[in-house]
């Protein structure tokens, strides 16, 4: 399968634009040009050169050094929101799919009243209950990613509780913990990796949206979505700082819908 | 004298990745005004592929490689869309097997039917008379409530009559049917069947009649074309060749067919499939692998289809006597 | 008497997620770490006020009954009392509501414009370079986030072109064009993301109704490949089309929230941010509750008219 990933050209682009920001976010973790707080107000707003290659904001702030340690925070909310939705709406759409019934309806009930909350709204109302930070963000981009891979869970689970090779499987005596390894989860790793490598880049839309209203991750820990927020200020005097944040935010969402479209092309070639 | 449908030397070629290879070998036969005439063989024989060459809607990959297409004269080959177009559905039709997914579901079967009239340089107000008209020659009751219905409303049986009156609104001289009763009920089979005959009595139509089905072909045709992996293998009145098969395959075909006389044996089946586009050997008769009669001479060249007393048989040892 | 039974299905369905969704918005707010009242007077305030606060919020009684008086104003139309504004949420929202609106309605007719014709465009050319390129841009186009689109596009229309104006929001009452005019910018940033999205799915679909057996039919009556498109295809791929229509507008709303706040528009959106940065609860509360009412409305009419279009399930066999 790895095979006809890489001559997917979806999948190679996409894979191609994330290496890039990955191998950004290694570096960062070993290496920063300058401390990304340092502030150096005699040289402000000035355009790549090769001491500042991304140039300086505002404040004289090394903008590279900004994006390499923004990185880290992009990331972390990115995995831990998909993390949180992955495996709670696995457990949950396991249980619904599996179990059927009472425990299926009033789980889905639950999961279509999720869904009806358009994308931040639900992070907003933990929001502003709990406060805003690093944490809360991550937290609450991943209750909304629950229902999706809930859906699809339990999408699965019913499909193929019903085939007869399953069926097979369990007049033999099988037990469902069993089945569920063996024979359940394997056919639904592809739709779940789409989900999730989708699921990422909505995560890092909504935290960059967040963070440009001020309500994801605080300073003075930088973050895209908060750079594109201070850039807005200074937009007819130095529209270049603006341009680098949004660029990357584009970048990684690009990057990894086409990584999932690839993921979908492949896996729906091969079971069709 | 001219015939309605005169095909020669037809040769179709199916590119798949990148190669090209032969589906049809120069497939050749005539009809004529009238005429009813069965296309036999198992799936993967070429016999619906022929179908598509005659009207000319052959898949993307597949294209003609040699071959005419005569039609009243003219060479439908060499025709472009356009003129093809004006061409489908009035003097050429065409009747697929699969009735439930043959029809539009969000348009009314009536005016599906009508559609056919209108294309054709039908005036508006003449199109659902017309319609009306042939939805009850073609045995649907109460065509006035039908007209509005949609697919899902109507059973197989009704959707292939739906699908047959479409196709004769025009009065085309020849009629394709593809395989037209296999995914129907046997009693609907019959009713179909019937239905053919009566329209090719009472509108002097052509059928080409394909089916893998020699009962089908026995009950209506009166002459039979037997195809075998993009060859034509044998060809002659509908009677004589069940009788009295002369190619190994019609004959292994008969064979496998169960009757009351053949009850308490095993019964016999025709050993391996047919090979695959990608696995046929060229230059060595198409059947070798799979006949019952093979011989050293049948893998050293492709016979030709040679003609005896009004039959036509492709293979060097054709005749004989019975097995 | 089958389509009476697919509506009332939607309808019994639509009513439980409206309770779910009621049970949800409540308790999510009942989860604070601490007192709101003391929250909202601070850290030094005087014991007694914040008592007399949550007394007059109601925060003293048991939180069933509070959920109870919750809901029951819900059904008259009172959705709380802002904290901040000390108006009620309703009165807030009527006012904000022609914005968002005249927002969500632009956008989604951009949307519609843009759609059918590109989609058609894409399916009959499905390998042209051309084709592939576009797509290539609408990836983008999804990519790319909202807000920082918007910024790229005051600098080009507001600044270098100078068409479009950039500054306040002109409202309604004082000019209809004025207003549409300002929300010109900010459809456009919303649209393009979800147009994209639509186009994607619309031009998918299309192809595959091209490969099915009823195109075969048509084509063998004599229709040429354009005819057969446009009156067999396209009906039958803007069927389900429909159905994601209900998901587009709710991104549309959702999109709305931030872009309001990058323009500075006086709607829902804004009123919702500053809610929250307020932490105003009964009107993050209210609005939140009002936001998903409005979703779970408008995937009813979604389903509505979808059952009115689609005559499988209008019309018993």
């Amino acid at each position: 399968m790895l095979k006809k990933c890489v001559q997917n050209k979806n999948f190679m682009i996409g894979a191609v634009l994330l290496g890039i920001l990955v191998l950004i976010l290694a570096v960062s973790f070993f290496y920063l040009p300058y401390d990304p707080n340092g502030m150096n107000t005699q040289q402000k707003f000035q355009l790549p050169t090769p001491a500042h290659p991304l140039g300086t904001d505002n404040f004289g702030r090394d903008i590279l050094s900004r994006v390499m340690k923004g990185s880290q925070s992009v990331f972390l909310v990115g995995f831990s929101s998909v993390g949180i939705g992955f495996l709670f709406g696995l457990l949950f759409g396991a249980a619904a799919g599996y179990l059927g019934g009472a425990v299926d309806e009033v789980l889905m009930r639950i999961t279509d009243a999720l869904m009806a909350f358009p994308g931040v709204i639900l992070a907003l109302v933990i929001i502003t209950v709990s406060g805003s930070s690093t944490l809360h963000t991550a937290a609450a981009l991943g209750v909304t990613a629950i229902p999706r891979f809930c859906r699809i869970a339990r999408a699965g689970f019913l499909q193929i509780k019903e085939m007869d090779y399953v069926k097979a499987a369990r007049s033999r005596g099988a037990s469902p913990l069993r089945l569920m390894a063996l024979h359940i989860l394997p056919n639904m790793v592809s739709p779940l990796l789409v989900t999730a490598s989708v699921g990422f880049a909505g995560a890092v839309l909504s935290e960059a949206g967040l963070s440009y209203l001020g309500l994801g991750i605080q300073p003075p820990e930088p973050s895209w979505g908060m750079m594109l927020f201070e850039a807005q200020a200074y937009l007819l005097s130095s529209p270049w700082y603006a341009f680098i944040p949004g660029c990357l935010i584009t970048m990684m969402v690009l990057g990894f819908n086409l990584l999932g479209d690839g993921l979908r092309d492949v896996t729906d070639a091969r079971t069709a | 004298m001219e015939h309605l449908l005169d095909v020669e030397g037809l040769t179709v070629e199916i590119r798949i990745r990148g190669h090209a290879y032969r589906a049809l070998d120069s497939v050749g036969f005539r009809l004529d005004r009238g005429e009813i005439v069965g296309l036999v063989g198992e799936s993967g024989c070429g016999k619906s592929l022929t179908a598509l060459s005659v009207i000319g809607l052959l898949p993307e990959a597949a294209r003609v490689g040699a071959g005419e297409i005569r039609f009243r004269g003219a060479d439908l080959v060499e025709w472009t869309e356009a003129r093809m177009c004006g061409l489908r559905g009035k003097d050429i039709s065409i009747v697929f097997q699969e009735p439930m997914t043959a029809l539009n579901p969000l348009m009314p079967v009536g005016r599906q039917i009508a559609e056919a009239f209108l294309q054709h340089g039908g005036s508006k107000s003449e199109a659902r008379a017309a319609a009306l008209r042939v939805m009850k020659q073609v045995g649907l009751s109460r065509p006035d409530s039908l007209y509005w219905e949609f697919p899902h409303q109507l059973s197989g049986g009704m959707k292939q009559r739906v699908v047959i009156a479409m196709a004769l609104i025009n009065r085309p001289a020849l009629l394709i049917a593809d395989e037209p009763t296999t995914a129907l009920d046997v009693t609907i089979q019959y009713q179909i069947l019937e239905l053919i005959k009566q329209l090719n009595r009472s509108l002097s139509t052509a059928v080409l009649l394909i089916s893998h089905d020699l009962g089908v072909v026995r009950e209506v045709c009166s002459r039979v074309i037997v195809m075998y992996a993009g060859f034509i293998v044998e060809e002659g009145g509908v009677g004589e060749v069940l009788r009295r098969p002369l190619h190994p395959y019609t004959r292994q075909l008969l064979e496998s067919i169960p009757t009351p006389q053949k009850r308490g044996r095993p019964l016999y089946t025709i050993p391996g499939v047919v090979a695959a586009l990608d696995q046929r050997p060229a230059g060595v008769c198409p059947f070798c692998d799979r006949c019952a009669r093979a011989r050293p001479r049948c893998r050293e060249a492709v016979p030709r289809l040679t003609e005896q007393n009004g039959r036509k048989v492709r293979c060097f040892f054709a005749g004989g006597g019975a097995e | 008497m089958r389509a009476a039974f697919y509506l009332l299905k939607k309808l019994s369905s639509a009513a439980v997620t409206l309770f779910a969704i009621s049970l949800l918005t409540f308790f999510a707010f009942q989860i604070l770490p601490g007192d709101p009242a003391a929250i909202i007077l601070g850290v030094d305030a005087d014991p007694l006020q914040v008592q007399a606060l949550s007394k007059q919020m109601g925060l003293d009684l048991p939180i069933q009954q509070r959920y109870f008086n919750w809901v029951g104003g819900l059904f008259s139309g009172n959705l709380g009392v802002s904290l901040r504004y000390q108006v009620p949420v309703m009165e807030l929202i009527r006012d904000a509501l022609p914005v968002t609106a005249g927002l969500t309605v632009l956008s989604l007719l951009i949307t519609v414009v843009l759609v059918v014709p590109v989609s058609v465009y894409l399916a009959k050319n499905n390998n042209k370079k051309l084709a592939t390129a576009l797509s290539a841009v609408m990836q983008v186009g999804i990519a790319v986030p909202s807000f920082w689109l918007s910024i790229l596009l005051i600098l080009v229309f507001s600044v270098a072109l100078r068409w479009l104006p950039s500054g306040d929001f002109i409202p309604f009452s004082q000019s209809f064009w004025g207003a549409v005019r300002s929300l010109v910018l900010p459809a456009l940033s919303i649209s393009i993301g979800t147009t994209a999205v639509v186009i994607r799915y619309l031009k998918n679909t299309l192809l595959d109704q091209m490969n099915m057996d009823y195109v075969r039919t048509a084509r063998s009556k004599g229709l040429t490949r354009n005819a057969v498109l446009y009156r067999h295809v396209l009906k039958n791929a803007l069927l389900p089309t429909v159905t994601i229509l209900g998901m587009i507008a709710v991104e549309v709303l959702g999109g709305s929230i931030i872009i309001e706040n990058v323009f500075n528009l006086p709607g829902i959106g804004r009123l919702l941010i500053s809610g929250v940065g307020n932490r105003d609860f009964p009107l993050v509360q209210g609005l939140v509750f009002y936001l998903a009412l409005t979703v779970v409305a408008i995937n009813f009419l979604v389903d509505l008219l979808y059952a009115a279009i689609d005559p499988r399930i209008r019309i018993d066999r």
